[in-house]
């Protein structure tokens, strides 16, 4: 990788100290155990990123026109949802719903005892409008949603062990910036995210 | 995985109890925020180098002169943060070196940007990895300076025309 010191630093070698590559492995594969906590917030990202997904379905059906930001969006949590359940195999759901327009997203159960963050379905606006007013108003409800998911991946973040700490610090740097692309997409400021 | 970052992850999930185990769990927590500022370092001399270049374009550069100046600065908060946090556990700070080999030579806007992208991207890679070496009391600093550096490095790449599919990841950091 390019960018090392004429001094001898590289930070190729910077970035492998204390790897911990997301996705890489199986959670606790190496005789580590993951906490109740762990499970518990594993679940609750897996329902969020599920209920965000949907709504993403849902909002490029309704608006042709940003379905391009959309699917991007929805792909991301798509594969959060992959990565999650690839670390903590408890997570991966029996069954999803997909709701059409109009329709809230509900999440799938977050079982967990003592879940470490709240879990929300996502609501759209009533309507299957494509006006620019309907289109802000569905811009506004994803913009909600994604820095509550943030903001709850955040938490979880600092809660759960080393084993999933990454994960979850990925997952909120991914909202934060996903909100951010849709502050952006609405006509508003950027940086009315979580973090700016 | 190296041999050597593998031997890290299973210090940092051994026993934490008694004056061995602290002293184990001080150094691990060390060696991430000294990582996480060597990192930084670079990213202070890279974003500089990067701003320099754009500087002289005038005005048509000045929002991606601005950018260039937003991570910079937020590079020098988080250095002057870990740096704090280092010598606070009785460590001693990472210095900087002189002079960096930087992945893309700035010489105009796109390649000024593409440096930018690089660089948070890297940074980002490097704390993500540190918060599974980062305990309650520190990580934070390691959790919301990736969110920074994925936000700066997708502004980065969008601002070169990249289209969000593109532009965005979905981990930041992981990949």
């Amino acid at each position: 990788m390019g960018l090392g010191g004429l001094g001898g630093l590289s930070l190729v070698g910077v970035a492998e100290v204390g790897c911990a590559r997301t996705g890489s492995s199986t959670a606790g594969a190496a005789g580590q155990q993951l906490t109740t906590q762990d499970l518990s917030a594993a679940r609750s990202a897996v329902a969020r990123a599920t209920a965000l997904a949907a709504a993403y379905r849902a909002a490029a059906g309704r608006h042709p026109a940003e379905s391009s930001l959309f699917d991007t969006l929805r792909t991301h949590h798509e594969v959060a949802v992959a990565t999650v359940g690839a670390q903590v195999p408890a997570t991966v759901p029996t069954s999803t719903a997909t709701p059409g327009a109009g329709s809230t997203a509900e999440p799938p159960a977050a079982t967990g005892a003592g879940s470490t963050a709240p879990v929300a379905g996502v609501t759209l606006p009533p309507g299957n409008g494509d006006s620019p007013a309907a289109r802000a108003a569905t811009m506004a409800a994803l913009h909600g949603a994604e820095t509550r998911a943030a903001a709850a991946a955040r938490t979880d973040a600092l809660r759960v062990s080393g084993l999933l700490a990454p994960l979850f610090a990925s997952l909120f740097a991914a909202g934060n910036a996903q909100a951010d692309l849709l502050a952006t997409a609405a006509g508003g400021p950027a940086g009315s995210g979580v973090v700016r | 995985m190296t041999g050597h970052s593998r031997a890290l992850r299973l210090l940092a999930s051994g026993p934490t109890d008694g004056s061995s185990g602290h002293d184990a769990r001080a150094a691990i927590t060390v060696r991430a925020l000294n990582t996480m500022l060597a990192a930084s370092h670079a990213a202070i001399f890279a974003t500089a180098a990067a701003g320099g270049a754009l500087a002289p374009l005038g005005q048509p550069a000045a929002g991606q002169r601005q950018q260039a100046r937003d991570s910079w600065l937020a590079h020098l908060r988080l250095r002057d943060e870990l740096t704090a946090m280092i010598q606070a556990r009785g460590g001693t700070p990472a210095p900087a070196l002189a002079a960096y080999r930087l992945p893309t030579r700035p010489v105009d806007v796109p390649t000024a940007l593409r440096l930018l992208a690089q660089i948070e991207d890297v940074c980002a890679a490097v704390a993500h990895d540190a918060t599974a070496s980062l305990g309650a009391d520190t990580r934070a600093v390691a959790v919301d300076g990736l969110a920074g550096m994925a936000l700066r490095a997708q502004r980065a790449r969008l601002a070169t025309g990249a289209p969000p599919a593109t532009a965005s990841r979905a981990l930041p950091g992981a990949s």
